[in-house]
């Protein structure tokens, strides 16, 4: 079917957004298209406001409104001890835990030899100079377990250790509300080695 | 055939939507696959932990509409220590890419398999120093199987004898006597020693390579050549190569 050129333009740029394909796009056009004049302004005005208003926090690359993130800004946070999470979705996780009283450290990624990810294209650099500044007593890493979240652990470590500071890596193990049985072997592995005292 | 075992590695996991993973697996013919794994980024799931990187499995897949769909996996081998060690971990992130470039799907290469499970296991025990040896040795018998084998004896380009020569032409693919290294405007120079390297490497075993302790000037010498050698040979390149370039001392 034939569209007027504004609603092709519109969802040409809907299909552009990860996990909008066509079909998608077209209900999302219909509903704007359909919705009241305000409330398709307001979408608007929200995307144009967090384009315009946030950006990566200096520190720790957080997503930030003001000059440091929230998590940086605020003193009763324990600065002596960073989280490093591969992304700022990650560091939500963490923060959802509520138990975690540390600052935190975005790289933007995971070290990947095979995608040709580089220590380079992280920011790592960024929190090795953190290290010189800040008085940090711990590191602890957060990064995915998976080959390319346990690689980035391990180049950390490498890299942190001989500056006298405590890496930590997070555990791992079996999920809450999780089957023994259906648990693989590398994580039953984990769990058995992780095991704790009762 | 709507479901059939498949005995696999897994090569790399590249991220479908939300929760799910398109894998790329060598099957045990030496062909690729590549296969949908639902939901395997959920802490849930049942097999997240079975499907990583380097892993040897056996799998229950579905045909799919397009692509094949993983039911059911059961880990073979895991080559757990290859994820806990920086330089075991790169080293094998070359098997993987290699493998990744070079098998195709439909095409039968049972050697490439063996080779390539063999040569994981090796790079999980063997002495850290004699992991870029492994790494030569891997890429020059992967090279060989898919049929760009180094002429290391006679010339390459004339078949005359070329013993003492010292000139290796990518185009040519493999040594070539100085008359011809003349003619090629691409040939590269490297010692006689390393020469016999490689032909030691490509010789031997998995195991006996990683017992062979080459020394750091033939390895820097045998690197660079089967570095330049497999990427004038392969159309795409290879970044775990480059990146395992970067990581030497």
């Amino acid at each position: 079917m034939r569209y007027p050129a504004a609603i092709n333009r519109l969802l040409e740029e809907l299909e552009r957004l990860p996990g909008i394909g066509p079909k998608s796009a077209q209900r999302v056009a219909y509903w704007l298209l359909t919705a009241e004049t305000a409330d398709a302004e307001r979408l608007a005005r929200a995307i144009t406001e967090v384009k315009h208003a946030i950006h990566f926090c200096p520190r720790c690359f957080n997503f930030a409104e003001a000059e440091l993130c929230t998590i940086c800004a605020d003193p009763t946070r324990d600065s002596s001890t960073i989280c490093v999470v591969e992304e700022p979705r990650d560091l939500a996780a963490v923060e959802r835990v509520a138990e975690y009283r540390g600052v935190y450290h975005v790289l933007h990624g995971a070290i990947s030899p095979i995608d040709g990810i580089g220590p380079d294209q992280l920011r790592i650099r960024e929190l090795i100079e953190r290290l010189g500044v800040d008085e940090v007593s711990e590191i602890v890493v957060a990064t995915n377990p998976n080959v390319e979240g346990e690689t980035t652990a391990l180049y950390l470590a490498r890299l942190i250790k001989p500056l006298g500071i405590k890496v930590t890596r997070i555990a791992s193990g079996l999920p809450v509300g999780g089957d023994l049985e259906y648990a693989d072997e590398v994580t039953l592995g984990r769990a058995l080695e992780a095991r704790r005292e009762m | 055939m709507p479901s059939y075992p498949l005995k696999a590695l897994v090569l790399r996991k590249t991220k479908l939507g939300e929760t799910d993973i398109i894998l790329t697996l060598l099957a045990q013919d030496g062909s690729q696959v590549r296969a949908v794994a639902k939901g395997l980024r959920k802490p849930s799931s049942r097999f997240g932990g079975r499907l990583e990187p380097f892993s040897v499995v056996d799998l229950l897949m579905h045909t799919g509409k397009s692509l094949e769909l993983i039911t059911e996996a059961r880990t073979v081998t895991a080559h757990a220590g290859l994820r806990e060690d920086l330089d075991r971990s790169a080293s094998a992130a070359v098997v993987a890419d290699l493998l990744d470039k070079i098998s195709v799907q439909g095409q039968v290469e049972p050697r490439l398999f063996d080779l390539s499970v063999t040569s994981l296991s090796v790079f999980e025990t063997a002495p850290s120093e004699s992991l870029p040896a492994l790494v030569i040795a891997f890429l020059l018998k992967a090279m060989a199987m898919h049929g760009y084998r180094p002429e290391l004896e006679n010339c390459a380009a004339c078949a005359c004898d070329a013993a003492g020569s010292s000139d290796f032409s990518l185009s040519h693919g493999g040594v070539v006597c100085a008359e011809c290294g003349a003619l090629d405007p691409g040939t590269l120079r490297f010692p006689v020693q390393a020469r016999a390297w490689l032909t030691r490497l490509l010789g031997s075993t998995m195991a006996e390579v990683a017992a062979c302790e080459m020394p750091a000037a033939a390895v820097a010498d045998c690197f660079a050549l089967v570095r330049s050698f497999v990427g004038y040979h392969l159309p795409a390149r290879l970044k775990a190569l480059d990146y395992y370039a970067g990581m030497a001392p």
